[in-house]
């Protein structure tokens, strides 16, 4: 059995000597060969020293040690000799002013021979199954497959670990002619193994069902990687694990066909040192308790604390009172803030020896694990009696500062992640308290409480240095990692005498281009003179530029003037000007949990507002033209003024033509996924309320949701829609009596229904109702209602589920809703057949409800296992993984189920043209918006609910739209001049003197149809179309080709309505 | 009698653990025969029909016959035939493209072949003779198919399949035992029915049935071809290399063709430390689907020793740029492109025809030019000639050595939205 033994590094400060400071580390030691690191202190971080020497105390041995700066600081790292040793070792270090010695690995190394490193004489390997050091390609390698066996492996040498905390995993790899495995077409397999105190493999309850015993960090489905290939993880270690191991597999076999090298573990946050202030602050009697759940991360030097822990006189510390305890902990952003305890009321007591004392206590429950946030009402704090805060604010004040939390945050030059969204979700206390009868009492009610640090008065420690050091070590362990942007793509642009002038350059880009802070124009074709458009009376027409800078300036905003026609005026008031907002989006964690990572980019169109003008800095606007009805036909001029702080004004000319016809409504049922964010959530599902029970409490909220959604959905018709698939599923509001189904006294499906009716919405995919249907391995929803309605399929179950549609049926009619569709059920292909099968069930069992009611059901499909369902829906929905082609749409309607779409891109191109195209009934969209924990933070949510996929997001002064979102708005548009120019065709039909005017309108239309395929993955190009041996033959991909088509078919209709006079010749 | 028709023909069962599983004979014949899905052959006659299948699931209230579903199978030499035979009046036939997933969902049959540690082969046929193929947990799934052939036949309120597949074509590990498993999807109804017992799904190989082989098993999978992939090729002339591993010593010859065509190509080979290097040239003169095979057979018996068949993809000849689909009159003149995608190593000699004719008019202009070697060439039509109104451009390229392509494509002047001297900037 191999002994594993807890490293803990801990730094006693030696008095500084009077040049070079000095201190020493004791390590808990291992068995086997390691590299350790730990951070200097801050104080000991001067690059003044350039140098380090370790000697290992007991035995006078000097070690190869070494200094590595970072931007957080210095880390010390040195080789920690295996040695069979109880306990801890103890070795000084030194710094010095130049460097010396040997350095070691520059990476820390809690593996064994991680680095494989050859020596003469060297230790068999720990774990080793099957495999020989050697060198491969020049490196000193593990090679797999020595022997016999099948699946020839290495285990790693165990090392400890902590939960909660990330661990970086790296290695190289090689393979060659690595045999595939023949069920998985697999050569290698790398998992990080989850081991307990006793070393076996350990599995994790998650969820009650799930178990989780290993990490698996690689498969790979290679059989020659032409050289060594590097990978690196970034791994939490879940509660309850201790001891971890890797694990590396050559899946099939293969003599010496996989070779690894450069195998490392190590913590992403390092071990610190305490400098001579943190001693003196324990030795004058400090206290550092760090609260959360029991077994989260415990930030370094502070005592953990758990609900658990309830007061003793031995420890002199714990909670000698708690109602209705709640711990969380977020993984994020480091030990000290990711984890907090709550209560309905909470005390707790520390004994202390009489006198006065400093106190600091830190609260925030950043809740950046879940698509949702917490939120906390009548939260109050008091220290000894003494009240530290009382929660002033209405839940309804609190709920939406929750929800345009970080609105104000607009990015500018220097912006900084941490300061502008981590450091704002923590509210510090401080004060001073006087103990007696040796006890100090602090008492919380629902209050997120993450720490508490006691210090006494009469030390020379200042709490305010304490509070200070704690901060810099909270940011130093806060992982951000910010995506670069992409190289700007080559070009002939450069600036005129002009625009040096004027210090900054106007230009165009397609809209569809990301926009990134730096960037630059491209082509000298990219320099903009005018904004020039045109639309129809009632459209919402768009202008677009983006100003570049060329030196530093001050500040500079854009403000729209009235457009001069000759029959007539469009007020300054109609062109809605917006600036392409910065944001930290979201990059998605790529392997690297527990961290913040993120690009910034511009996505939604905000109010506008003063900005700087920077050297190569960029800022977009988006003027919306929203041309009022009855504006007469003719051309409109104009200007936007930008104008410079300090005067400088630049006109930007514009040019609008008005065409002399209005456009025919969207012909097709179309809109997006939307699921209403806060107060919605908070009031409707309240699980996430802490404190308060806002539908006794907070009545008022309920004005606000009403407020709040007529705002959203007013904003979402000005988009062109018709429709919004609603996404609440209703959970509470329904009854279950007597084997009947009804909705509960003042629910919120009948709230948002008379909303929607009353915004002018159409028919309504309920999307809501998915989870009522059964899913393999999710409870059956139904269940919700009553313990009877458990096991899907059942008679009971049967009945239950049509009663539910019968009674929304039922329902809607009496109260007069657009049409309800039921959508039974979505993306079932993502659990293969089975799925695919149970859906087919669920839509089968309604036959005889739709006949009878006349009603139309609805599902999502993701993939071919979910063509068993088709003859069984009203409206078959697929996406492009069902996929969309010739086959699959014929199969659709031979199948008697009509054909509509759902998410293939925002893109204006899939929105409008290619819909009309594919003769599609219905066409929806994830999504509007969707609940997320911040809207206006995604990197701080778990997912890329908001950056990713939302076009809107909220403000203050109402709903705003994305770039995407007006991307899509312009396909929306575009497809109304289709169905125009329809009608004009229909309506011509006869009238022989626009005979030939009709043929080329039908001959422009055919046309169009021609160029667009059916497989919309051609048309965007995400596959592309060379390779697969397609032809190239739409060329309608980009803005540019879309405004073409747009003003064709402004000519054809033109001339279908009253000649080609409504044109300029 | 011949003497295979003396063993048992009926079905006999093993215990595999606990379980008992369905085993099935395969005789050997001599006869010729054709894959057409009508059962011509007399063997087809005399050879036991295997009818106990499995329902794995129905749907619920459904309680209409679930009609006979059988299958036969025999050894033709190096070759198994299979025949499957459903009793279904109307099918659903939704699927007719080869080659995609989706055919297992139809109204379809499958195969699963296997020796015990070996690939797990599935074939798959529906009810149009559409046909899925994989190698079950190998590489490479989209461009390597082991040599086999189907057909469907539809009549008298049943459906049949008849597969051919070559057995020297299949990996084996030796001494293993065959397994296989049939199934049958009825898609409308939600049926599934297998021969085997299965629990998981109809691959789930521990639980397929057994082979038995009259006389020696197939000494399947001794060779492998070993191609890399072929993706992105060009119209124009190839050189290909394939690597055959695990060649016992002899000497062998290498048939190569496209389609179902083949030809002797190139000297006698044998192998040196049991592989042989082969390379062979491949002219691809035409665009779209093509299906490469090679063979391996034995020299001197002419036995199919193993095969590679591949399909590829060339894209067309000609690919026309520059053309928006519409255009203002200020932004004349018109300056289309074209481009030749082939092999930069096929010489493109020939002439290029360019014809732009007014829509609904007589009016139409022509230009002609040489292709002289090179792949891109660029030309403008006269701005006098464009009127508005809708216009198709012909392009035409006739090669010396690759044939000829046609482009096709519409585009429309327009007026200008503010004046015919003026230039917008789209966005």
């Amino acid at each position: 059995m191999i002994r594993v033994f807890p490293l803990i590094f801990l730094l006693v400060a030696q008095p500084l000597w009077a040049t070079s400071p000095t201190g020493v580390v004791d390590v808990t030691q291992q068995p086997h060969p390691s590299v350790a690191a730990a951070w200097l202190p801050l104080s000991q971080s001067d690059e003044a020293w350039k140098g380090v020497r370790v000697v290992h105390e007991a035995s006078g041995e000097a070690l190869a040690a070494t200094l590595r700066r970072e931007e957080k600081g210095t880390v010390l790292l040195w080789s920690v000799p295996g040695m069979e040793v109880e306990g801890e070792t103890r070795f000084r270090y030194t710094l010095e002013k130049e460097a010396t010695g040997e350095a070691p690995a520059l990476e820390a190394n809690l593996l064994d021979a991680g680095a494989l490193t050859l020596q003469e004489g060297s230790a068999p390997l720990p774990g080793a199954i099957n495999a020989e050091l050697a060198t491969v390609e020049e490196r000193a390698a593990l090679v797999l497959g020595i022997g016999e066996e099948k699946e020839p492996g290495f285990s790693s040498a165990r090392f400890r670990v902590e939960p909660g905390l990330s661990y970086r995993v790296s290695f190289d790899y090689l393979l060659k002619d690595a045999p595939l495995h023949p069920n998985y077409g697999l050569s290698l397999y790398v998992w990080l193994y989850y081991l307990d105190e006793e070393g076996h493999r350990t599995r994790i309850p998650l969820k009650e069902t799930t178990i989780l015993h290993r990490a698996s960090l690689l498969t790979s489905d290679e059989t020659n990687t032409d050289g060594w290939k590097s990978r690196h993880y970034q791994v939490v270690i879940p509660k309850g694990v201790q001891l971890a191991e890797l694990d590396f597999r050559a899946a099939a076999g293969g003599q010496r066909a996989v070779a690894l090298s450069r195998v490392r573990v190590a913590p992403v946050i390092l071990a610190r040192a305490r400098d001579e202030a943190m001693l003196a602050q324990e030795k004058a009697g400090g206290r550092f308790f760090d609260f959360g759940p029991e077994g989260s991360a415990v930030f370094d030097r502070f005592e953990a604390v758990s609900p658990k822990d309830s007061y003793t006189p031995d420890r002199g510390w714990g909670f000698s009172g708690m109602t209705d305890p709640a711990a969380f902990d977020s993984g994020r952003p480091e030990a000290l803030g990711r984890d907090v305890i709550s209560a309905k009321k909470a005390t707790f007591r520390v004994d202390l020896p009489d006198g006065n004392y400093d106190l600091w206590l830190l609260s925030g429950d950043v809740s950046t694990h879940q698509a949702v946030r917490r939120y906390y009402f009548n939260s109050q704090l008091r220290v000894n009696g003494k009240e530290l805060w009382t929660e002033q604010e209405t839940p309804a004040e609190i709920l939406m500062r929750g929800l345009y939390d970080g609105y104000d945050k607009f990015w500018l030059p220097g912006a900084d992640y941490y300061n502008d969204f981590v450091v704002p979700r923590f509210r510090e206390f401080t004060t001073s308290v006087e103990v007696k009868e040796g006890r100090l009492l602090v008492e919380w009610e629902n209050l997120p409480l993450g720490a508490l640090v006691i210090l006494p008065k009469k030390g020379d420690v200042a709490l305010q240095t304490v509070v200070e050091g704690i901060a810099a070590e909270r940011r130093r362990d806060t992982v951000l990692h910010e995506v670069p942007a992409p190289a700007d793509k080559e070009g002939d642009w450069s600036p005129n005498a002009q625009e040096k002038e004027r210090g900054f350059a106007l230009y165009h880009r397609p809209v569809e281009e990301p926009r990134y802070p730096y960037a630059r124009p491209v082509k000298g074709s990219d320099r903009l003179e005018r904004l020039e458009s045109f639309g129809t009376p009632g459209e919402v027409v768009p202008l677009w530029f983006t100003l570049h800078g060329l030196e530093d300036k001050g500040t500079v905003e854009l403000e729209a003037l009235a457009l001069e026609g000759e029959a007539g005026r469009i007020e300054a008031g109609a062109l809605k000007v917006g600036i392409a907002r910065y944001l930290f989006w979201n990059a998605g964690a790529k392997g690297e949990s527990g961290g913040y990572r993120y690009q910034v980019r511009a996505l939604p169109l905000d109010h506008p507002r003063p900005v700087p003008i920077r050297k190569g800095l960029n800022w977009s606007w988006w003027v919306n033209v929203e041309v009022p009805k009855g504006t007469p036909a003719g051309v409109y001029s104009g200007h936007l003024r930008l104008k410079e702080e300090g005067g400088a004004e630049t006109l930007l000319p514009v040019r609008l033509r008005v065409l002399g016809f209005e456009l025919e409504p969207l012909p097709i049922v179309q809109g997006f996924y939307y699921k209403p964010s806060e107060p919605w959530y908070a009031f409707f599902w309240h699980r996430n309320v802490y404190g308060a029970d806002l539908k006794k409490e907070a009545l008022e909220l309920r004005d606000l949701i009403i407020e709040q959604e007529r705002r959203e959905l007013a904003a979402m018709r000005t988009l062109g829609v018709n429709s919004v698939a609603f996404g609440d599923d209703l959970r509470g509001d329904l009854r279950f009596e007597d084997g009947k189904i009804s909705l509960i006294e003042g629910d919120r499906f009948t709230l948002w229904m008379n909303l929607y009716k009353e915004a002018g919405f159409g028919p309504m995919p309920f999307y809501g109702m998915t989870p009522y249907g059964p899913t393999p391995g999710t409870p059956n929803r139904l269940s919700w209602l009553d313990d009877s309605l458990k096991p899907p399929f059942t008679p009971a179950w049967y009945a239950a589920y049509a009663e539910l549609v019968e009674m929304l049926e039922v329902t809607r009619r009496k109260n007069d809703w657009p049409e309800i569709l039921y959508y039974i059920s979505d993306e079932r292909s993502n659990y293969g057949q089975p799925g695919a099968d149970l859906g087919a069930e669920v839509a089968a069992s309604l036959k005889e409800v739709r006949k009878r009611l006349g009603i139309r059901t609805i599902a999502s499909l993701n993939g071919p296992y979910e063509r068993v369902m088709v003859p069984h829906l009203d409206l078959s929905m697929p996406n492009y993984a069902f996929p969309i082609n010739e086959e699959s749409v014929r199969f659709i309607t031979d199948s008697r189920s009509a054909f509509w779409i759902y998410n293939v891109g925002k893109q204006r191109l899939t929105q409008g043209l290619w819909t009309w195209a594919m003769k599609a009934g219905g066409r929806f969209q994830w999504h509007y918006r969707s609940h997320t924990a911040y809207t206006w933070d995604d990197v701080a949510n778990p997912s890329r609910e908001q950056t990713a996929y939302s076009i809107s997001y909220p403000t203050p002064k109402g709903p705003i739209f994305t770039l995407d979102g007006e991307e899509a708005r312009a396909g929306i548009t575009d497809h109304r001049y289709l169905a125009t120019l329809e009608a004009a065709i229909a309506a011509a039909k006869g009238n022989r003197a626009l005979e030939e005017a009709r043929a080329e309108a039908e001959q422009f239309l055919a046309d169009l149809r021609e160029r667009l395929p059916v497989d919309a993955r051609r048309l965007i190009e995400s596959d592309d179309p060379k390779e697969a041996g397609g032809e190239i033959r739409h060329g309608l991909n980009g803005s540019e080709a879309l405004e073409r088509v747009r003003w064709g078919l402004a000519t054809h209709i033109l001339k279908l309505q009253g000649g080609e006079e409504g044109v300029a010749k | 009698m011949k003497p295979w028709l003396l063993l048992t023909v009926l079905a006999w069962s093993v215990h595999a653990g606990a379980e008992t599983l369905p085993v099935v004979e395969v005789a050997q014949v001599e006869e010729r025969w054709q894959v057409d899905g009508r059962a011509q052959e007399a063997f087809w006659k005399e050879l036991p029909r295997y009818d106990q299948f499995y329902t794995l699931k129905r749907h619920p209230g459904d309680d209409a016959p679930l009609g006979k579903v059988t299958f036969q199978m025999v050894r033709a030499g190096e070759t198994l035939l299979v025949r499957v035979e459903s009793e279904q009046e109307e099918v659903l036939v939704v699927t007719k493209e080869s080659g995609t997933s989706a055919v297992c969902s139809d109204d379809a049959v499958e195969l699963f072949l296997h020796t015990e540690g070996g690939p797990l082969y599935q074939f798959v046929v529906n009810a149009h003779g559409a046909t899925f193929f994989q190698e079950v947990g190998a590489k490479g799934k989209s461009d390597w198919s082991p040599l086999w052939e189907s057909a469907v036949h539809r009549g008298g309120g049943r459906w049949s399949v008849e597969m051919a597949i070559a057995l020297p074509n299949l990996e084996a590990k030796a001494g293993s035992p065959w397994r296989l498993n049939v199934a049958r999807t009825w898609r409308e109804r939600l049926i599934y029915q297998s021969w085997a017992p299965v629990r998981k799904g109809y691959g789930e190989r521990e639980r397929h049935g057994l082979l038995q082989w009259q006389g020696q098993p197939p000494q399947g999978g001794m060779v492998r071809a070993v191609l890399p992939p072929l993706r992105g090729l060009l119209l124009g002339e190839h050189r290909l290399a394939l690597r055959w591993e695990g060649v016992p010593s002899g000497s062998y010859r290498l048939q190569v063709g496209e389609g179902s065509e083949r030809a002797p190509h190139g000297a006698v080979l044998t192998p040196v430390d049991g592989a042989i290097e082969t390379e062979w040239e491949v002219r691809l003169a035409r665009a779209g689907g093509h299906t490469l095979a090679v063979e391996l057979v034995d020299a001197e018996s002419g036995r199919l020793v193993s095969g590679w068949v591949g399909s590829v993809r060339t894209p067309r000849l000609l690919s026309v740029a520059g053309l928006w689909p519409v255009v203002e009159v200020g932004e004349l003149p018109l300056r289309p492109a074209l481009s030749l995608a082939l092999h930069p190593a096929s010489a493109a000699q020939g002439e290029v025809t360019v014809t732009v004719r007014q829509l609904n008019s007589q009016r139409s202009w022509e230009t002609r030019f040489p292709l002289s070697g090179k792949l891109d060439h660029q030309w403008e039509v006269p701005t006098d000639f464009l009127l508005t109104g809708g216009y198709e451009m012909e392009v035409s390229a006739k090669t010396a050595h690759w044939g000829e392509d046609h482009w096709r494509g519409t585009f429309h002047i327009v007026p200008s939205i503010f004046a015919a001297s003026s230039t917008r900037s789209y966005p």
